[in-house]
């Protein structure tokens, strides 16, 4: 049951991303979904759930994006981490905490992905906009998704 | 605690695994292809050097099949785009007609009178009156003759019977309340044209024998004094009765202006001498 529910959420995600992006596009700068549903799931999730559903997240990412296949896969999974990781240590079950894991988190993956075309000398997909103002939008979106993920979940923060 | 921090460790490192798998290994030109057409069923819109980026590592034959697909969808706008010039130009074609065959109205010099356009009729009076967008400001007297073109000739439209400054309401001829005096064209009888407040006209007090035929024009008569002579008014569509009282003839016509179809108009203001003015001012 717990699975069917994280499977609707994820396919509800997913949804409203692809809808997000193609009928509001707002120059690059609608809010990034999924990156609010991968860290939700992973502050909802245990230490498996709230890896492997940001790891699908960003496959999702991966398979709609023009980038490294797998790319986004690998930092989600790395989110999900440090998720895990954060949860020892601070009470993300608060919107204030979300949004601020979600600033750090999102500013730190567009770092990597950015770092990691600059390695193997390619020129990344991401406009520098996207760059500057996602970690903003996402700190912004996270904490609602999370709400309406916990809303659909019925399920304690763990 | 520890379990949870080694499930978390497990899951990481099988996920990061299966990344960099996806990283590593499908590089094949079959996973791109299976990649960019899932995305490109969802996202259908690739400009610019999008596609050249996303088309790089793809097979030829999915290549163009995406750019041949980017290229109907532009072409079909395009036709969009080119179906709405294209019904543009066909109107613009028909007022440029219309305004070609005002300008030689104007360049006439028959009648002195300015151009109004009708900017409003009444629901309640259809074939009575209309609205024009010339009035006192613009030198537009009461009883000022209103033309319109038909066929590319000019024909009675009807008389301005209210100026406003800014605009002036017109009786058409096809209004109730209008009267014309009038001559058949062939025969020369004089009659009087009567709106109805519908689309044909009457004309009355004809004589036994003008016997008037269909299709046989009528115009103004210079005894009208309200109207210069010669304006073609209407055509006579079809043998009237007989006013048994009077020993006169009646008729049915239709007239030479569409009330329905008016978008411009030609107002001719009278030098009416002064006695008639004064006459004509009392007249309702």
């Amino acid at each position: 049951m717990t699975f069917l529910k994280d499977a609707a959420f994820f396919l509800v995600m997913s949804a409203a991303h692809w809808w997000l992006h193609w009928s509001f596009p707002m120059g690059g700068l609608s809010p990034n979904l999924l990156f609010a549903a991968a860290l939700s799931s992973a502050i909802l999730g245990g230490p498996v759930r709230g890896i492997a559903w940001p790891f699908l997240f960003g496959l999702y990412a991966d398979i709609l994006g023009a980038g490294l296949a797998g790319s986004w896969a690998l930092l989600y999974t790395l989110i999900g981490y440090a998720v895990q990781v954060m949860k020892r240590h601070f009470d993300l079950g608060g919107p204030f905490s979300q949004a601020a894991a979600a600033l750090v988190l999102s500013l730190m993956s567009l770092a990597a992905y950015q770092f990691a075309y600059m390695a193997i000398g390619g020129i990344s997909p991401l406009p520098v906009r996207s760059i500057l103002l996602e970690p903003a939008i996402s700190a912004l979106t996270a904490p609602l998704v999370f709400h309406a993920a916990r809303r659909a979940c019925w399920r304690p923060c763990r | 605690m520890n379990r949870e921090k080694d499930l978390a460790n497990y899951a990481l490192a099988f996920f990061a695994v299966a990344s960099f798998l996806l990283l590593l290994f499908p590089s094949t030109p079959l996973m791109h292809s299976a990649r960019l057409l899932f995305g490109y069923s969802l996202y259908p819109v690739l400009q610019g050097s999008r596609i050249d980026y996303r088309l790089r590592n793809v097979p030829d034959n999915i290549a163009r099949l995406v750019r041949a697909d980017q290229e109907n969808l532009r072409l079909a706008a395009e036709l969009a785009e080119a179906e709405l010039a294209a019904g543009r130009a066909a109107h613009l074609e028909a007022e440029n007609a219309r305004l070609a065959a005002m300008i030689s109205l104007s360049r006439e010099g028959r009648w002195r009178g300015s151009w109004a356009r009708v900017i409003s009729k009444s629901p309640r009076d259809w074939f009575g009156t209309v609205f024009i967008d010339k009035g006192s400001d613009h030198g537009v007297r009461v009883h000022a003759t209103v033309l319109a073109l038909s066929g590319g000739r000019p024909v009675l439209a009807g008389r301005v019977f209210e100026v406003h400054p800014g605009f002036s309401k017109v009786m058409l001829v096809t209004s109730e309340l209008s009267s014309v005096v009038c001559r058949l064209k062939g025969s020369g009888h004089e009659g009087m044209l009567e709106g109805r407040g519908a689309r044909l006209l009457r004309l009355g007090y004809l004589q036994e024998k003008a016997a008037p035929q269909a299709g046989e024009e009528i115009v103004t008569s210079a005894g009208g004094l309200l109207f210069p002579a010669g304006i073609p008014v209407a055509t006579v569509a079809g043998p009237g009765d007989q006013d048994t009282m009077m020993n006169l003839l009646n008729a049915s016509a239709e007239p030479a202006v569409e009330p329905d179809s008016l978008q411009e108009v030609y107002v001719v203001n009278r030098d009416f001498p002064a006695e008639i003015r004064q006459y004509s001012e009392e007249a309702p």
